[in-house]
């Protein structure tokens, strides 16, 4: 499955959000997506992948779009 | 560089004390101060992990801290006569003055020959406290200091702060002759004070009837009396800095933290708590937790793990420990020690008359 996709899935069962609303999600503007909200993201992200997002990375995910950026920086490929 | 090293000093022993009273986060309601209106409360116990929590509208930390100290004294046999320092490590002290130390030290039946003081801190406390209490015996000019940190009912009712529970706890630390002791780290912030902040009732903003009236803060009614969390600069500060100051610990003093036994984290958040876990490359069976039974703790978290989740696994047995607390002021530090550590069995307190209200 492509990243893309995979990330969309992990935002619908992380977030509570519907499939149509995910490209467009950004925190804070997205109801669900809070601090709160963020930190099991970020878990399930990790999880999901099977990385250790940096800190710094972390703290700049604050939407789908930006995200998917963030990750192409990671070694998915292999994984 | 905030490091620091103390030898010939040891913990002898370890008790906390808990209100009996045990409330249910899925009792919680959306939308009534206690949650965000955007949670139900099976979703807040999900995303946080904190299901449960004791808590007491009547006992103050002293008096947790009370009975934790006369159980674990009970306990390691101290004569009360011999103990010549009470630290209290809080951020819900009895009274705006006196100190509480001051109060336990009586009420304990301490020595008058004894040093007493307050420690305003949080989630970090019980680290600083620890290195206080080394400090102060590690020479042997002192030998016997108790160390009571925790936090309990705090400005706000209990629904309206549902992610912190009530506890104290009692640690005693003897001077050892040739003890290992402790290796330390330390950080501070104070920029981001405002991060974790109850904004009413201290000398800045002094408690008002505007104090009790609902703002919105991070898309939750909250009055000023409640304790407020951005909860993005605290994530953002727990992830980073707690693997910071251990690995900073470990580069200092030059050991490898994972042939460590324990790794005891202050309980903020569940999942933070597992991202720390994963970036320090842990083994998740070493790194034991609370949140789900106990809730956030502030100073009581670390010593509350060996009373509550690892006690029949440590209970006078040599073991590593590295413990991190980290949260409010900012504020951090972590300590890295070997010690067989008596540890007592949790004391559960009720709200009856005498466990309260000590001469009102």
């Amino acid at each position: 499955m492509a990243n893309k996709e995979k990330l969309a899935e992990v935002f619908v069962s992380a977030l509570g959000i519907p499939p149509e609303e995910v490209e467009a999600a950004e925190f804070k503007a997205t109801r669900q997506w809070d601090s709160v909200g963020h930190v099991n993201l970020m878990n399930a992200i990790e999880e999901s992948f099977d990385i250790s997002l940096e800190p710094d990375d972390i703290m700049d995910f604050k939407s789908f779009k930006v995200g998917l950026e963030i990750l192409g920086r990671y070694d998915l490929e292999s994984r | 560089m905030a490091f620091c090293e103390f030898k010939n000093v040891h913990i002898v022993g370890v008790a906390a004390g808990v209100p009996k009273n045990i409330v249910s986060n899925l009792d919680l309601k959306s939308g009534d101060g206690s949650i965000s209106g955007d949670y139900s409360p099976e979703a807040f116990v999900e995303m946080t992990g904190v299901k449960e929590r004791r808590v007491s509208e009547v006992l103050t930390t002293s008096d947790l801290g009370f009975a934790a100290a006369e159980r674990l004294i009970a306990d390691i046999g101290w004569d009360k006569a011999t103990i010549d320092a009470i630290l209290f490590v809080s951020q819900t002290a009895d009274y705006a003055l006196p100190a509480t130390a001051c109060i336990l030290q009586d009420r304990l039946g301490l020595s008058k020959e004894c040093y007493a003081v307050d420690i305003a801190l949080g989630c970090s406390g019980w680290v600083y406290g620890l290195s206080i209490a080394c400090s102060l015996a590690s020479s042997g000019a002192m030998k016997r200091i108790l160390l009571i940190a925790g936090d309990a009912k705090r400005r706000a009712p209990q629904p309206l702060d549902p992610l912190f529970g009530c506890a104290a706890t009692a640690t005693a630390v003897e001077f050892a002759e040739g003890a290992d002791g402790f290796k330390f780290h330390f950080g501070t912030d104070g920029s981001g004070y405002e991060a974790i902040i109850i904004p009413d009732s201290g000398s800045r903003n002094q408690t008002r009837p505007e104090s009790f009236i609902p703002t919105e803060f991070e898309g939750k009614m909250m009055h000023q009396m409640q304790t407020h969390m951005k909860g993005m600069d605290v994530f953002g500060f727990g992830i980073t800095t707690a693997p910071k100051s251990v690995k900073k610990l470990v580069e200092h003093f030059g050991f490898d933290y994972q042939t460590y036994d324990w790794f005891l984290f202050h309980q903020a958040n569940m999942k933070m708590n597992n991202m720390i876990v994963k970036k320090l490359k842990l083994d998740p069976a070493r790194v034991p937790s609370e949140m789900y039974n106990f809730g956030n703790t502030s100073s009581a978290s670390i010593p509350l793990l060996l009373v509550t989740q690892i006690r029949n696994q440590v209970n006078d047995k040599k073991q590593k420990f590295l413990c991190c607390g980290f949260g409010v002021g900012l504020s951090w530090g972590t300590v890295a020690f070997e010690d067989a550590i008596h540890v007592s069995e949790l004391v559960e307190v009720d709200d009856t008359a005498e466990n309260y209200g000590y001469k009102l």
